[in-house]
């Protein structure tokens, strides 16, 4: 069956007006003008430029990187543990510890970012990169135990056993068998974390401080005061970064396995 | 040369194993997620006087206070008629696109559904930034409506309701259309087939066939976007701001502005409460509903 014309017609308006917001703010980052205005007739570089000049815009980013990265590593670390004893083991308080892990994906952003400050404010490491750290891995690890779950649930066992009963060890049948087969589902976990993490304002707001300022932060603050295409230029970074790394998760690995998983 | 002996496997016995796997993530959610969860209970009943702070009572007074005064009663209805307009529209919106999606195959439609989840890719305050540009009086969009002869005079979008729907509609399409899609992919065509060689009118057929076996994804769609819509904080406060509160504004407002903690932690306790609430009344209605032979 053949979508009808008029459904091929919606379907290119429905993709227009989700693809809009991002294309007009890539089109605006080439803008000579110092206002917000899609450039018609001349283009320029100018506000990518001006990023250079703004040492705190790429102090910000790589505050971001680095926070990003440290929370996948963990997240990916704990996340891996929990989802393999949660889909290989049935041990009482399973089911209960199963719904605790996932629970942070039902609770409203503003209320982890609340607890998030409390129990920092008490610990002294409220605005610390740390700090930050702790908050994003619980928001974090969900995705990861999802995407882990659903990979050691369509695994084949007897793979495992022939390895063991061929001779290799516990941990040789882990690394050379186990690891390899769940590889994808660790990536797209991987990659949720570190998008929740990199893209997180609200959670930040609450625990930032004026040594940890994440790049969302940054550009949130900047877009209260200020109306210049400084914003969409360093916007239009990040978006043709984010589009380089799905195209080379494409060619490697192919998005149909990493979405597939989710 | 002998061979060498195969050595049992190492193991931890079993009985302790899981345990000590879940361990660590158990013990950072105890720390970080169940104790501030419960912080945030107990400051949400303690007292607040504006030239001393927080104080060491127990009150009431900031529940009574949300839920009578007619300033946050305001609030919260928007909240929720805001929640329940996004639900609604991305349903009305998302579902032909779900089922265009399932016509169609191979490297388009990967294509498609990248195009579809971009949303999903790009930061928040990105893709809000924007909306900003396209809703400003003299943006994109009212321009576009002017050229068309629709308008007299600009629209008000920024920093108003519609607004916010706009934007919320816009970020939260790629669950509904997802969650419909799955549930339409794997239907069987015969059945439809056989409704229409049966002199079925298409309309019929899809009221009668193909609209009952996409149920779960309706329904399942329809609860993640509700609860992401009623705990959106980034959209509102950039569309929105202080002229269009939401209940996840007040929190942030009140804990990072107003500097009164136990109020804002009455707004956030609110809010968690709508969204368990309106999880368990869906899981309930699916369970004992009608509806519980569909998830069979």
């Amino acid at each position: 069956m053949r979508p009808s014309r008029w459904l091929s017609l919606y379907h290119y308006a429905l993709v227009g007006f989700l693809i809009a917001p991002v294309v007009i703010v890539v089109l605006v980052s080439f803008t000579p003008k110092t206002f917000l205005e899609v450039p018609l007739t001349a283009f320029s570089f100018r506000w990518y430029r001006a990023i250079l000049a703004h040492p705190e815009f790429i102090g910000s980013f790589f505050n971001s990187l680095y926070l990003a990265l440290t929370v996948c590593a963990i997240a990916a670390t704990l996340g891996t543990f929990a989802a393999f004893a949660l889909a290989r083991y049935r041990f009482p308080g399973r089911a209960a510890l199963n719904a605790l892990f996932l629970s942070p994906l039902m609770v409203p952003t503003v209320v982890m970012g609340v607890g998030a400050l409390q129990i920092l404010a008490r610990l002294h490491m409220a605005g610390t990169f740390a700090g930050m750290v702790m908050a994003h891995v619980v928001m974090t690890v969900p995705y990861m135990i999802r995407t882990m779950l659903a990979s050691f649930a369509g695994f084949d066992r007897s793979l495992e056993l022939a390895s063991m009963s061929l001779g290799a060890n516990w941990s040789k049948t882990f690394r050379r068998i186990t690891l390899p087969l769940v590889s994808p589902g660790l990536l797209a976990g991987a990659i949720f974390c570190f998008i929740v993490s990199f893209d997180d304002l609200t959670v930040a707001l609450f625990v930032t401080g004026p040594r940890m300022v994440t790049l969302p932060i940054r550009i949130y603050a900047h877009i209260e005061y200020y109306t210049d295409p400084i914003v969409a230029a360093i916007s239009a970074s990040i978006v043709g970064m984010t589009t380089l790394v799905i195209i080379v998760m494409e060619k490697l690995v192919g998005l149909n396995r990493i979405l597939g998983s989710r | 040369m002998q061979e060498p002996k195969p050595r049992p496997p190492r193991r931890i016995s079993a009985g302790w194993a899981p345990y000590l796997l879940v361990g660590p993530v158990s013990a950072w959610f105890a720390i970080f997620f169940v104790v501030p969860l419960i912080l945030l209970v107990v400051m949400s009943f303690r007292g607040y006087v504006p030239t001393k702070g927080i104080t060491d009572t127990f009150t009431l007074a900031h529940y009574s206070k949300f839920l009578t005064d007619a300033f946050y009663l305001g609030i919260l209805w928007r909240t929720l008629k805001l929640a329940l307009l996004v639900t609604a529209i991305s349903l009305l919106l998302g579902y032909p696109e779900a089922y265009y999606l399932t016509l169609v195959t191979g490297k388009r439609k990967a294509v498609f559904l990248a195009l579809i989840l971009s949303p999903l890719f790009v930061s928040a305050v990105i893709r809000t930034f924007g909306w900003m540009i396209v809703l400003a009086p003299h943006g994109l969009l009212n321009t576009l409506l002017d050229r068309l002869g629709l308008i007299d005079s600009p629209v008000k979008f920024m920093y108003s309701e519609k607004g916010i729907v706009i934007g919320l509609v816009h970020v939260l399409m790629p669950y509904m259309v997802l969650s419909i899609y799955s549930s339409l992919i794997n239907r069987n065509r015969d059945l439809e087939r056989a409704a229409q060689s049966l002199g079925a009118h298409p309309v019929t057929t899809f009221l009668k066939v193909t609209l009952p076996l996409s149920l779960p994804g309706i329904l399942a769609g329809t609860l993640i976007v509700l609860t992401l819509s009623v705990s959106a904080f980034v959209t509102p406060a950039m569309l929105g701001g202080t002229r269009v509160r939401v209940i996840p504004f007040v929190t942030y407002e009140q804990f990072m502005v107003l500097l009164n903690w136990p109020f804002g932690s009455v707004a956030a306790v609110v809010l968690l409460a709508i969204v368990v609430t309106a999880v368990m009344l869906y899981h309930r209605w699916l369970e004992r509903g009608k509806w519980a032979e569909v998830f069979r």
